[in-house]
This record gives structure tokens, C-alpha cells and sequence, in this order.
């Protein structure tokens, strides 16, 4: 009984929030990674893992924010409750009746944090392309850095590109990475009586081999050519010993390739063409006069970030916030630590500031998210204003005669 | 203010928290995709006027590939 209540505990608390970190974490072209078809002791070591990271991060979270609902402490008296020796005395059944909610709230808490924790972070490796620079944090779906064109801003292909002067400086570069709209597939493919094909195309799409996610399975193209070799003793551009390579278009949306009898496959990388700064016809051109509402709200979120770095040093009793009142209490008196809290506030607000070339681009881009933000930044004060000023105003001038 | 306001202004706050998650949840998913085509790519192939223009750019860059030796990838204004 004990091992199997052990390996049920372990199962739930540890290996199931592993996996549902592994199943978050691997989204997109890269969801293959995740299998079931892994022998199990290897699925459960690699659930192992990251499970125990979860618990380690989110135990001290959910301490801070219910401090007596769960604590390590019942955690570990559940378990112990669980697996003493001895028979089920009334008082170990009562131990275990009173850590059962909090330890099933916890676990229910824990499979949700472990699926957003997944979710932030290869969202976020993704986006500031971290997999990118740095092979440990790589996914296993090569063929995606391949066919994306992304494999050109690895270190090593950079180092090769610089090796043979080819590389231009690292800005150009990584607008020419990013400006890859597509990637033309010239494709030899041997056929069953061991006759070379080739074909090319648009890579719109590919299927890795469900066995061995390095090998690819499956290649659609669209707008596909057909070279062939055809009889035709006249003059033409491509003769070959008295035979003309013809290209023929492949009518039809799709045409799927077999990719496991694929000999080579050449890729060109279609960029889009940069417009000259400051052309007129450009779709991410920002007018020279930014709408007004733009301004008005950078100049909200500039007023946001200064009120809260001030009221990181001074206490403002406007904000009404439980870990801001909590802040003030536990640094009162400690000037240096608020001093310190300060720097750290301005170091991540730095990190949402982009250059001024980014800049223009996105004046444009002020998120949803954002405003929403300002405003429930800004919701304390505005409320208080509203309530007494701007109402009391407006019942005085209604009820006037 | 009444307890009846303090609801509606706690449910107004749930909804507007759910709300926001999804948005940030669309957001991201929207700024992390990992199709191999981009949009731009996809709807320039529907228009057989920028089709065509695409595959000049990739025969012209071949041609000067073989011509010159120096491979300047294709550039194409869509």
C-alpha cells in the first residue's frame, strides 16, 4: 500500500506537473518533442525535473500570498501523514483529513503554474531569440531554423560568415533575417527506378517523421516547377548534349514530396526589399505628427512610471495595494533597501524602452495591455478624483434650479 | 460605497482580469508563430502580378549567381 500510495503522491505532485510543463513548453512547430511514445522511466526522470523545479519556485510564491493556508511545513506533514508506519490511528486520519484540501489546492495551483510557467518561458526564449544564440536552449526541430532561415544568426554560421568576409555588420544582418518572407526549395528526389526528379517551389509547409523528429517526412510546396530532360534537338538556352531541361509548372495548390527520397535540397531565402526611410508608400512609415492619443497616452505611462518610482521612496498613500502597503512597512526606516529597490524598478522599466530606430516603428503598437495597465496603475487616484471632486461638481451643477 | 456596487465592481474586476489574460495569452501566441511563411510571404504568392515579380527576383539572382559568381540573395518589393 505504501509503495503505491508513494508512487501515486509522486505521480501527482512531481511527474504531473512535469508534464504539463513539457506539453506548454514545446508549442508550435517544436510540439513534437513532446511524446508519449518515450519508454516510462525515461518520461518520469524527465518529469522528475522540472517538476521538482516548479515546487521549488512556487512553494515560497504560495507561502508569501497565504501564509496559512499552505506552508512547506503541511505539505510535508501530509507526507508524513501518509507514509508513518503504523496503523491509521484516529489522529493520523485527522492529520491526514486536515491537509487534504490545502494539499489539493496546492497541487491544482501547481498544475496551473507549471502550464504558465512553460508558457512564459519558451514563449520568451522564442521571441528575444535566445534558442537562437545559445544551443543549450534549442529546440530539436532543426528543420524549422532551417526552412525559417533562422539558422543564418547561429554563432557558428555567423563565425563561418565572418570567416569568408561574407558577413555584413550585425544590424543589417539581423534585418535581413527577420525580412525572410519565404524560402524557395530547388529539390532532387530519386524515384523508385532510381531516376533523378527535381523539383522547386515555395516551402509552405513541412512534416517531420513521427519516429525520428530529426528527419523529415513530408515537404509541401506550392507554385512547384518540374524539371525534366525531354528529346527535343533545337535550339535552346538549356541544351545539354541535345536534350532541353524543360520547367514545367505543377498545376494545383499543393504538391506534397516525399522528403525521405529527397538527394539534396537547395534554399533561397526571398527577402522582402527594405524602402528607403522616409518613403511615403511605406505601411510601417509613422507620420512625421503622431496622433494625439498616442501622445496622451505615452505621456500617461511616463507619468504612471515616475509617480510609482517616487512612490518607491516615499510613501504615497494613495496606493492602495497590499504588497505596495506591505513594502512600505517592511523598508520603513531602511532608505538604502528602497534606494536598491528603486535602481532594480528603473532596470526593468529599461528593458521595455527600445532604441529609437525600433522606436519609430512601433510608436504606433501601444498595446491594449499596456493602456489597461496605466489605467489600473493609475485606477486609485482616478477613482478618488472622480469620487470627490469631479462628482460633487457635477451634483452641485445639477442641482442648481 | 454599497455592497451591491462592491459586487459588481469585484465581478466587472474578474471579468476584466479574465479578459485581460486572454489578450495577453492571443498577444504572445500571435507574436511567437512559427510558420515557416510569413503573412506577407503568403498573400504576396495569392497575387499572380507579385508572383510573378518573385520569380523573376529568384531567376534574375541565379542568372547573376552564374554570371558573376557572387550570390546576392533575392529581394522583393511587396
Amino acid at each position: 500500500m505504501g509503495l503505491s500510495i508513494g508512487f501515486l503522491f509522486l505521480l501527482l505532485s512531481i511527474v504531473i506537473p512535469g508534464f504539463i510543463f513539457k506539453r506548454v513548453y514545446f508549442f508550435g512547430e517544436f510540439s513534437k518533442q513532446f511524446t508519449t511514445k518515450d519508454p516510462i522511466l525515461k518520461s518520469i526522470l524527465y518529469g522528475i525535473l522540472p517538476g521538482i523545479v516548479i515546487h521549488l519556485l512556487l512553494i515560497p510564491i504560495f507561502e508569501l500570498f497565504t501564509p496559512n493556508f499552505v506552508s512547506v511545513g503541511s505539505y510535508v506533514s501530509f507526507q508524513k501523514s501518509l507514509f508513518s508506519d503504523g496503523g491509521l490511528s484516529p489522529q493520523r486520519v485527522s492529520e491526514i483529513d486536515n491537509s487534504f484540501f490545502p494539499f489539493v489546492t496546492y497541487l491544482f495551483v501547481s498544475y496551473i503554474f507549471s502550464a504558465i510557467l512553460a508558457f512564459g518561458t519558451s514563449r520568451l526564449i522564442f521571441k528575444k531569440g535566445y534558442d537562437v544564440r545559445w544551443k543549450i536552449l534549442r529546440f530539436q526541430n532543426h528543420w524549422y531554423y532551417i526552412f525559417s532561415g533562422k539558422f543564418l544568426d547561429f554563432p557558428r554560421v555567423i563565425s563561418v560568415h565572418e570567416h569568408l568576409g561574407v558577413a555584413e555588420n550585425k544590424e543589417n544582418k539581423e534585418n535581413k533575417v527577420s525580412d525572410i518572407i519565404f524560402v524557395w526549395a530547388d529539390i532532387v528526389v530519386k524515384s523508385s527506378d532510381q531516376k533523378n526528379n527535381f523539383y522547386s517551389g515555395v516551402v509552405a509547409d513541412y512534416e517531420l517523421d513521427s519516429k525520428d523528429i530529426s528527419q523529415l517526412d513530408k515537404i509541401y510546396l506550392t507554385d512547384t516547377h518540374r524539371y525534366s530532360e525531354v528529346k527535343r534537338p533545337t535550339i535552346g538556352t538549356n541544351l545539354h548534349g541535345g536534350r532541353v531541361i524543360e520547367k514545367k509548372k505543377i498545376p494545383g495548390e499543393i504538391f506534397i514530396l516525399d522528403a525521405k527520397n529527397a538527394e539534396n535540397i537547395n534554399l533561397t531565402f526571398v527577402r522582402k526589399k527594405q524602402r528607403a526611410e522616409g518613403s511615403s508608400d511605406s505601411k510601417d512609415a509613422v507620420s512625421k505628427s503622431p496622433k494625439i492619443r498616442y501622445v496622451f497616452l505615452e505621456f500617461l505611462i511616463l507619468i504612471t512610471v515616475f509617480y510609482y518610482s517616487l512612490a518607491l521612496l516615499f510613501k504615497f498613500n494613495h496606493i492602495k495595494f497590499v504588497m505596495y502597503t506591505t513594502y512600505i512597512q517592511e523598508t520603513n526606516g531602511h532608505y538604502f533597501t528602497r534606494i536598491i529597490t528603486f535602481l532594480f524598478y528603473y532596470q526593468i522599466v529599461a528593458l521595455f524602452i527600445k532604441d529609437s530606430k525600433k522606436r519609430k516603428k512601433h510608436k504606433r503598437s501601444i498595446s491594449f495591455i499596456i493602456i489597461c495597465l496605466t489605467l489600473y496603475l493609475n485606477y486609485h487616484w482616478l477613482y478618488d478624483l472622480f469620487y470627490k471632486i469631479i462628482s460633487p461638481l457635477c451634483k452641485t451643477y445639477l442641482s442648481q434650479p | 460605497m454599497s455592497d451591491r456596487s462592491r459586487d459588481i465592481l469585484n465581478i466587472l474586476g474578474i471579468v476584466f482580469i479574465l479578459g485581460l489574460l486572454v489578450k495577453i495569452v492571443q498577444t504572445i501566441n500571435n507574436e511567437t508563430k512559427t510558420q515557416i511563411i510569413s503573412d506577407e510571404g503568403a498573400a504576396a504568392l495569392k497575387d499572380p502580378k507579385k508572383r510573378a515579380l518573385i520569380n523573376n527576383a529568384i531567376e534574375a539572382s541565379k542568372a547573376e549567381y552564374l554570371k558573376t559568381g557572387i550570390w546576392n540573395a533575392p529581394e522583393v518589393d511587396i
